[in-house]
């Protein structure tokens, strides 16, 4: 029993520093400023400017779908540049290696990732807001919590996942670059799934970002949509258990061809 | 060994800028991402558009948003050229060649240029027909100039951009930033006169007068003007990219700081 105590408060303390390593080295990296002051400033203003009968409710609908939007243009390019700054300092390789389970780390370094992120596009969604003197709804701030810290974690698990794939890649950045776009599109978070076509519109349903939409916008409106909640929070057990399984892996793969520090 | 002649030296340049362009995006790459990307972007804020403001939305953010993904290499790729001195700490020895740094990387630019407006005409050839504004991208062939146009004075100010910001290891923020600047203040998904601030800050924005002269010419309005407007933007671009690295390159000879250090 106590064994089992210690490597739960093993597991968190990694957990823990993790955050904290990838909080600090956000406060050095100039592309943050891009991913959460400069693009969600400027999707909210292309995207509310030429909108006609700007009610509250709508309103919502766009401040949550930018919100979302930067959180996973931040998620994808942080789990690059994550694993791709591990490499050129040389320190991959040691995280692999280590005593303590690796994807403990990327996960940390993704909830560290997620909060700075959540955090600042927050704040930049409010001061746009306050600028333009637009009003928003927001019916159920404790639901809005709840979606919130489900954001957090859905994004960690999708940097598990997404982050496998950058340790057999030196083409990061490329490949996060080209990752965003899709999800932008069919993720339902500023395109509704409605406007695609049926033939595509499926894939929507498999993507956390469309349900946490859907709970979001309707807890904003006053109408708390637990279904969507639940659809949520089962794609991200299941994007972690899959990230998890991937990573050990492509992992293992790396290692045995020898190409973890290869850059 | 002959000297090598000023257009021996320009082929040169132009010759390393594509070698250095497809080293860093190998056609495996540039089939799965550098092209994808545009498409994707170009297809999103078309929809977005649609979503926003209807069917006419959707028509204006597509014209908008074929001029917009150019910059994805004429402003924030393009910063590589020069980047590219810092990250292998050759700017030394462009500096003993005598080439002026600015041609250089004017010339080794050209890629990017090309790249940007291949780009354009995928999307025109993709987007336009999924998006169901086929008849948009034929509209939009007579325009073509323009868009070349656009493509050159982009990569004008990107490589402005670049400039001040690769010391200070703010390229990535200051070439996005710009991206951004032009795509809401470049009428290019905001119609102009929504936001009197954005108009005056787009005024001087690459991009944004060649949009309004292909927007003339699809109306069957006056467009040449404007088209002036752009060129003459881009040339404020283009001498600015000059001043900044020549005073950088001076710089560099009087500090030492040949790696922008």
């Amino acid at each position: 029993m106590s064994r089992t105590v210690d490597r739960l408060l093993t597991a968190a303390g990694v957990l823990a520093t993790s955050a904290r390593i990838q909080i600090a080295e956000m406060r050095s990296s100039t592309i943050v400023i891009v991913f959460t002051f400069v693009q969600p400033a400027a999707l909210l203003a292309v995207t509310l400017l030429p909108m006609d009968g700007r009610t509250p409710q709508r309103v919502a609908g766009v401040v949550f779908g930018v919100l979302l939007t930067a959180f996973w243009t931040a998620t994808v390019w942080g789990a690059a540049s994550v694993l791709r700054r591990d490499r050129a300092m040389g320190t991959l390789a040691r995280s692999m290696t280590g005593v303590v389970d690796a994807r403990l780390v990327v996960v940390g370094k993704g909830l560290g990732s997620s909060l700075v992120t959540v955090v600042l596009v927050g704040v930049t969604i409010a001061l746009v807001l306050l600028v333009m003197r637009q009003p928003v709804a927001l019916a159920h701030p404790v639901w809005l919590v709840v979606g919130m810290l489900t954001v957090l974690a859905s994004g960690a698990a999708v940097g598990l996942l997404v982050g496998s794939i950058f340790v057999l890649t030196r083409y990061g950045p490329q490949v996060s670059s080209v990752l965003m776009y899709p999800v932008f599109l069919l993720g339902g978070m500023l395109i509704p799934p409605e406007v695609l076509p049926a033939a595509v519109r499926w894939v929507s349903y498999g993507i956390s970002m469309r349900w946490l939409q859907q709970f979001l916008v309707g807890a904003a409106a006053g109408h708390v949509s637990l279904p969507a909640l639940g659809a949520a929070i089962a794609l991200t057990v299941a994007y972690a258990v899959a990230g998890a399984a991937m990573f050990s892996r492509f992992v293992a793969r790396a290692r045995r061809d020898a190409t973890l520090d290869v850059f | 060994m002959p000297r090598l002649t000023s257009s021996d030296l320009a082929a040169e340049s132009v010759r390393i800028g594509f070698r250095q362009y497809l080293a860093a995006n190998p056609w495996p790459i540039m089939l799965t991402t550098e092209w994808p990307r545009p498409l994707l972007q170009c297809l999103f804020f078309t929809l977005l558009g649609q979503v926003t403001a209807g069917e006419a939305g959707g028509r204006f953010a597509f014209v908008g948003s074929v001029a917009m993904i150019m910059m994805l290499n004429t402003v924030v790729g393009v910063g590589d050229v020069p980047a590219g001195e810092k990250w292998f700490g050759t700017f030394y020895r462009l500096q003993m060649a005598g080439t002026p740094p600015a041609g250089a990387f004017a010339l080794r630019a050209i890629p990017w240029t090309v790249q940007g407006l291949v780009t354009a005409l995928l999307c025109l050839a993709i987007v336009g027909p999924v998006t169901g504004h086929g008849d948009v991208s034929l509209a939009l062939l007579p325009t073509l100039p323009i868009f070349v146009l656009m493509a050159v004075t982009s990569t004008a100010a990107g490589l402005a951009a670049a400039s001040p910001a690769i010391g200070r290891r703010a390229d990535v923020v200051v070439s996005n930033g710009l991206v951004y600047l032009v795509i809401t203040a470049g009428g290019l998904l905001v119609p102009a006169g929504r936001a009197p601030l954005l108009d005056v800050v787009g005024a001087v924005l690459p991009i944004r007068h060649g949009v309004l002269a292909v927007r003339g010419y699809l109306d069957g309005g006056p467009w040449l003007g404007e088209a002036a407007l752009e060129l003459i933007v881009g040339i404020g671009w283009g001498v600015l990219a000059a001043v900044l690295y020549r005073r950088q390159a001076t710089r560099a000879r009087a500090t030492g700081s040949d790696d922008y250090a």
